[in-house]
């Protein structure tokens, strides 16, 4: 029976062992050097990862390897991939789609949309922009944690749930969004951490972890690779970088913000800070007004929070002065926020997806095509405010100075 | 005149059931696809209109076969126009059926190929469809029935699933502007796709097979659950794609199953979804060629179909294969098959509704009259 | 090419020739009705020949009916003898004055009022519960009693007539049921006493309790003969008076003899209960853990016996049927005469009847005999070893058939529902009942479908596994030479094997055995790179699975027909399951048993309490399944607990 089995399967078209094929875990497109493209593919190695229990310990990246080669298109990459792995390739599981900085300002376009077509490819996978070259993040970005390269992958993109660092947006919202007249493109913001240059900042003057990005992290020790703030696109090209406080205010507006930790000075010493937890309360209240030749933009973003820290010591969590760590916390981002928007206006790419807003003021889709919103959105007259209200205030309820 | 055997006899619930699956399936095929040209960010409008039309349509339809209490429309065509006209309308509706069960089959197929088994040969997809479809018409009419109602649970509640798991990925904003492209393209639109509810036609068929007094019941229920599915799948595919890109895509209810996910572990969950639209094409395709069995049947006055269930499915088959690839199928399907189709199936109704009226005017059937009064 | 051409001919030409049967589940005939009374409102469409579920029931009364007259005549005529008799004996007496003529007469014309209600209601009830004393006339007692037994089609009851050894001797009857009492209490304690040492003891008498008349012909006893029968003749341990028929029926429906004695409107109970309970068993199969512990056996009067305890009423009727030529082993049906429909039984006993084998000694042999499609897969009748199923069965109008030399009941017609209950459903409160056939239904479904969809999803389907566990399947997998289809074989074998294998194995060790072999057997394979760990846990779900439906039949069924989604799953991958399964889904739908759709109350949709997939409430439980046709389908009012109702108590009435 067996052997009939075996002969009736050597007809069947698409049965596939797991075991023969090769899952690509990742793609890197950088500029090509022999080519159009060095393409970069993360290929998992099962048995190191999959014969958990028996002590085999993959860690540190044995879990996969990588192949750099210099094609034209992503899919003939594919293909030459059957060349030298022994078994076949498939794009079914890939988590990430990796594009080196200089092929994103070029345009990038052509090489992830048509990927929609593909039905090996899966719509939520992510699209990372790295500050170097694709071929070098893959190689060197070796999960510590996991066995697993490409649950590394998963988990790091799942930031978005606790940290504002990066942007939900998975290759389905970077597809649509780079489609939809109007709206900038966000991709997630990836980088190796740089070796031999650890002096980044010249001086200990206090920088908020807001004003940090990939790449730009002054750290010693922990995995090379990092994921933080965003790339914002334009027609397909790259046209600059958010950092991790920018794409925080992205994500509220956007209404993908769940939760971020945020240092304020404090009011009293400037020097010091509180240190508040900063939730969404209710979605941003985005209006659009329409009428006139330039927009009006009028966003209101509710935040609550907790105060978790206050570094001076100051009884701020009295009820009669909360209001005054609520008024700093709104100072500062305010600013923040304003200064992020002007900078989208800078770009001409509405990343914030106002337009979506904008978008109900009109009956007919063409009257809203008509306005063109892409081409009044730098002009557009945006009147920001943050209304963030303390809720809770930690354990302590007021502190005793420290003793000379 | 051979005496007809009498029909197999089913449940009004199994009636609503093929009947809504049987106009409704489409939903999980590239009926939406035409429709967003149209209607931009309103095309949820468009299945609406539909089901309007189909109601306006309906109702004549019901009053032809009030009229004629005991036929079915073969057998209105039979004593109103006589054999020769008879066999026109017949021809011209099993050609319509057969269209319309061939078309389809090759869209099943061409999905299973391209969304799932790339490396097989359309041929071996179709012939999957094609055999379990056989069989079943086999069995008859109430197999067609019972199992279009089991499934019609089953498809329902993976419908259900499919939509709720969706709704993290809805936009709402997508139903704006809420004109969409303006009143006068959507009803032209609408007008022009109507032929995606000529299968209301049917009932003039089924009606040999259910209880009579509940004809209008499965009527109502039937279009209004393939409304229900045709609507929502439509606006489930412009929240989850927002328009632009929504009228890009091929099959919206596939690509809506690959989107979706649980977490990171339940991804591309097509799989799972798959027996939807394989179940609701089959009890479609079953149909179909029992369908077009039963009206050759009924146009030759002959005992029973049976023999004509190979022929029919035969004929669909060929038909699936006449297209050169899938977008000639689908330009065939849209371009052809659903443009005025329904009012190609209108004619010959209307002018049986209009010789009925007359012969009622004529007044010659009094007799006849008195006999329903009493 | 002969066949080919049969094939050929039956492809085209034939309609689907179906035996004719005589019992139609009436769904389609409901339809019809629905549609008359429809069109009697408006304009009439139906034809006149198409006899709706009334007029078929019509039909059958009327059948019953004409039959219930002839046996009437024959009783009217016998009745007519017995008055020439009696007026005969009363001649020659002539000790009686003018008063017992008229009370005879009296008596008769009740006789005769009651036979005409007897024959008019099918049920009885009303008779019974109007609380109708005895007559004096023990021909009329018998007459009645044998109606409200049933007689002669109802072999249970025992009328054995007797003659009491006095002088002069007394005409007597006692009444009992087989297999309920103790056969040696009813000849030491009864028939003994009074039929060869009554005549001993005359002494104590009071010389008007004794009957007089001719030595040699029996006499009516006069009305004290009752009291001295009771306190010298009988020598049961227990004995009381019974005045009226419906303490007479449920004296004997309890098990005990009631002696009824010529010339006496009073009779006795003699106390001889017997229901078997011993060496009735716990069930092999049908376990439950709340509800009765027992078990049908392999005699067919033991069986009788232990449904009949569960059922007593006295509509309940078990009929000997003769089945095969050879064979004289015994077959008895079961069923309530007042509920089943008669067309039913009719078409049970014509199956039963003139079947031609040589030797169905079991009902497993006779379930193949007579089921509806010996070509489909699926049993389609219900064989449970379990009492109280049966009397659930038969109490939803279905007929039980028993073989002497087996253990199991066959319950007709079954559905797919029913072979997905057990008798513990009912008996646990409604949630936890449903909750268990959830889990059943899940077993249910990963028996069928999990080897399957793991062989399609592991080589078809890959994108739909989560990256992790797809890496862990590979990766198991690198060793394993086989590709998955074989490995998934390999297993199933392996465990059906085993399952076999158990069954064969002795005892107690058979069981553990079992598992522990199981257990080995995976580590072994696993350890020797044969198959991939998660295999083992993919094939112990489906065992599991396929354990946990109730009925063995249709579990065999299930186990069969994985093969074929699994296979269909390796060709095809999910695509291939559909197909198998809208065949299989088809092929059910179709499928009938005894006349009744299989799928029934999904498809067609009827009628039923809320039992069929879910269990509702106890209270909940109305209607009799609308499928089998019943001829009452309320089952309880609408209120059952009407305790809960205020006033509830009194009013119960």
């Amino acid at each position: 029976m067996t052997v009939l089995v075996i002969l009736s399967l050597s007809g069947c078209w698409n049965y596939q062992e797991p075991d023969e094929i090769a899952w690509v875990l990742a793609l890197g497109l950088d500029k090509g050097r022999q080519n159009v493209l060095t393409m970069t593919t993360v290929v998992a190695v099962p048995k190191a990862i999959g014969s958990g229990g028996q002590g085999g310990n993959g860690g540190g990246g044995k879990g996969f390897f990588v192949v750099s080669m210099e094609v034209n298109t992503i899919l003939e990459g594919l293909e030459l991939l059957n060349a030298f792995v022994d078994r076949r390739a498939d794009l079914s599981h890939t988590a990430w789609i990796v594009f080196g900085r200089a092929l994103a300002e070029e345009g990038i376009d052509r090489y992830y949309a048509p990927l929609a077509r593909f039905r090996q490819f899966r719509r939520n996978s992510s699209i990372l922009i790295t500050q170097g070259r694709a071929a070098d993040l893959l190689k060197n970005g070796k999960p510590i944690l996991e066995d697993n390269v490409s649950k590394y992958y998963q988990l790091l993109q799942q930031g978005w749930r606790f940290t504002e660092f990066i942007p939900r947006d998975t290759f389905h919202d970077f597809y649509i969004a780079s489609k939809t007249p109007g709206v900038g493109a966000v991709a997630n913001l990836a980088a190796l951490q740089d070796k031999d240059e650890q002096d980044i900042f010249p001086n200990n003057r206090p920088k908020d972890k807001g004003a940090y990005y990939a790449g730009r992290i002054p750290r010693q020790g922990g995995g090379r690779l990092e994921i933080m703030g965003g790339a914002v696109f334009r027609g397909g090209k790259m046209v600059g970088i958010l950092d991790a406080d920018e794409m925080g205010f992205v994500k509220m507006v956007r209404g993908t913000f769940r939760r971020t930790i945020q240092a304020v000075p404090d009011p009293k010493h400037p020097d010091k800070y509180v240190i508040v937890e900063v939730k969404p309360r209710t979605r941003a209240e985005v209006s659009v007004d329409v009428e006139g030749d330039v927009p009006h933009i009028a966003v209101r973003i509710p935040l609550e929070g907790d105060i978790i820290s206050i570094q001076s010591g100051e009884n701020y969590e009295r009820a009669s002065r909360i209001p005054l760590v609520e008024r700093s916390v709104e100072d500062y981002l305010n600013r923040e926020l304003r200064a992020t928007i002007a900078k989208t206006q800078q770009w001409g790419t509405d990343a914030f997806e106002f337009s979506s807003k904008a978008q109900r003021q009109f009956f007919t889709w063409r009257a809203w095509k008509v306005y063109d919103w892409a081409s009044r959105y730098p002009n557009a007259i945006v009147d920001a405010t943050v209304d963030f209200r303390v809720r809770r205030v930690g354990l302590l309820h007021e502190t005793i100075p420290i003793r000379e | 005149m051979p005496k007809q055997l009498e029909n197999p006899r089913i449940g009004v619930k199994e009636a609503i059931a093929v009947t809504a699956l049987f106009i409704g399936a489409k939903a999980f095929l590239s009926y939406q696809v035409p429709l967003y040209h149209y209607g931009a960010t309103a095309t949820w409008m468009i299945p609406v209109l539909h089901v309007a039309l189909a109601f306006a349509a309906l109702y004549p339809l019901l009053w032809l076969l009030d009229r004629h209490p005991d036929k079915n429309i073969i057998q209105i065509g039979q004593e109103m126009i006589g054999p020769y006209g008879n066999a026109a309308l017949s021809a011209f509706f099993v050609v319509i059926l057969i269209a319309l069960t061939g078309i389809t089959l090759r869209e099943f197929g061409e999905r299973v190929v391209s969304g799932f088994l790339p490396d097989t040969p359309i041929s071996m997809a179709v012939l999957l469809f094609i055999v379990a479809s056989t069989v079943i018409a086999f069995l008859g009419f109430d197999a067609i029935a019972r199992s279009a109602y089991i499934f019609g649970i089953a498809i329902a509640a993976g419908y259900v699933l499919l939509i709720g798991l969706s709704i993290p990925f809805w936009r709402l904003d997508a139903v704006f502007p809420l004109g969409g492209m303006g009143a006068k393209s959507i009803i032209t639109g609408a007008v022009i796709t109507s032929g995606d509810m000529v299968e209301i036609f049917i009932l003039g068929l089924i009606i040999s097979f259910v209880p009579r007094n509940a004809i209008r019941k499965i009527s109502y229920w039937s279009i209004g659950i393939a409304g229900v599915l045709l609507a929502s799948s439509t606006l489930v595919a412009l929240l989850v794609f927002t328009y632009p890109v929504v009228s890009e895509i091929n099959i919206p209810t596939l690509l809506v199953s690959r989107i979706i996910n649980i977490g990171r572990f339940l991804q591309r969950m097509e799989v799972i979804f798959a027996p939807v639209w394989m179940l609701s094409a089959l009890a479609q395709i079953s149909l179909g060629i029992y369908l077009i069995s039963s009206v050759t049947t009924y146009a030759l006055r002959l005992p029973y179909n049976r023999p004509f269930i190979l022929p029919a499915a035969v004929a669909v088959t060929a038909l699936a294969f006449v297209p050169n690839n899938v977008a000639e199928a689908l330009s065939w399907d849209i371009g052809i098959i659903r443009r005025y189709t329904f009012f190609a199936v209108g004619v010959p109704l209307v002018l049986l509704y209009g010789l009925t009226i007359l012969r009622d005017r004529k007044g010659g059937d009094r007799a006849e009259k008195q006999q329903e009064n009493s | 090419m002969a066949f080919l051409d049969a094939v050929r001919k039956y492809l085209l030409f034939r309609e689907p020739t179906e035996p004719e049967l005589l019992f139609e589940s009436g769904i389609e005939d409901r339809l019809l009705e629905a549609e008359r009374l429809l069109a009697d409102s408006g304009t009439d469409h139906s034809a006149p020949g198409q006899g709706s579920r009334r007029s078929r029931e019509r039909k059958v009364r009327r059948v019953g009916s004409r039959n219930v007259k002839k046996g009437l005549d024959g009783v009217n005529n016998q009745a007519e003898g017995n008055k020439q008799s009696l007026d005969g004996d009363a001649v020659v007496e002539n000790v009686q004055g003018q008063a017992r003529q008229t009370r005879q007469k009296k008596d008769q014309r009740q006789f005769e009022e009651m036979l005409a209600k007897m024959e008019a209601d099918r049920t009885l009830t009303g008779i019974l519960d109007a609380e109708i004393k005895l007559f004096e006339d023990l021909e009329y007692n018998q007459k009645i009693l044998e109606k409200i037994f049933r007689k002669p089609t109802n072999v249970d009851p025992v009328f054995r007539p007797l003659l009491i050894n006095h002088d002069p001797p007394v005409k007597a009857l006692i009444v009992f049921i087989d297999g309920i009492v103790q056969g040696s209490v009813i000849i030491s304690a009864i028939l003994r006493s009074l039929m060869l040492q009554a005549s001993l003891r005359k002494d104590d008498a009071p010389p008007e309790d004794e009957p007089r008349g001719d030595r040699r012909q029996p006499v009516k006893a006069p009305p004290g003969f009752l009291d001295r029968v009771m306190r010298a003749l009988v020598a049961g341990h227990q004995v009381s008076t019974v005045k009226t028929f419906k303490e007479a029926v449920n004296e004997v429906l309890n098990g005990n003899t009631v002696l009824i004695i010529d010339g006496l409107d009073k009779a006795l109970s003699i106390e001889t209960k017997g229901f078997a309970n011993r060496g009735v068993g716990e069930p092999k199969i049908e376990n439950v853990i709340r509800g009765p512990h027992e078990a049908l056996v392999e005699q067919i009067r033991v069986n009788t016996g232990l449904i009949r305890k569960i059922l007593r009423h006295p509509s309940l009727v078990t009929e000997f049927v003769k089945v095969g030529d050879a064979s004289d082993a015994q077959y008895a049906i079961m069923y309530r005469d007042d509920i089943a429909n008669p067309a039913l039984v009719k078409e049970v006993k014509r199956r039963l009847s003139s079947l031609k084998v040589d030797f169905p000694n079991e009902s497993g042999i006779l379930e193949q005999l007579i089921e509806d499609s010996p070509y489909a897969l699926a049993p389609q009748v219900l064989a449970t070893e379990r009492p109280d199923r049966v009397a659930a069965g038969i109490m939803e109008g279905r007929i039980a058939i028993l073989a002497d030399n087996s253990p199991f009941a066959l319950v007709v017609p079954a559905t797919l529902f029913t072979m997905m209950q057990s008798g513990e459903d009912a008996y646990v409160r409604w949630p936890y009942g449903s909750f268990t056939r959830l889990v059943r239904w899940f077993g249910l479904a990963m028996a069928l479908f999990l080897p399957g969809f793991y062989v399609a999803a592991a080589t078809y389907h890959q994108e739909f596994i989560p990256t992790d566990l797809l890496l862990a399947i590979t990766g198991a997998r690198e060793r394993v030479p086989f590709p998955t289809i074989v490995e998934v074989l390999l297993m199933e074998v392996a465990f059906e094997l085993i399952r076999e294998g158990g069954i064969r194995i002795p005892g107690t060790i058979g069981t553990t055995l079992g598992i522990v072999g199981a257990l080995i057997l995976g580590q072994a394979a696993v350890a020797a790179n044969i198959v991939s760990p998660i295999l083992i846990v993919i094939i112990a779900v489906t065992a599991l699975g396929a354990f946990a439906i109730p009925n063995y039949a249709f579990s065999l069924n299930i186990r069969l027909l994985r093969f074929a989604y699994t296979l269909a799953a390796a060709v095809f991958g999910i695509f291939g399951m559909i197909f198998v399964l809208f065949l299989h889904v088809g092929a059910l739908t179709n499928l009938k048993s005894f006349g009744v759709p299989f799928l029934a109350p999904l498809v067609p949709a009827t009628k039923t309490s809320p039992d069929w997939f879910l269990r509702g409430h106890a209270w909940q439980q109305e209607t009799r399944p609308d499928y089998v046709d019943p001829l009452s389908t309320k089952r309880q009012p609408a209120v059952s607990r009407w305790w809960s109702r205020k006033g509830g108590s009194e009013d119960r009435a």
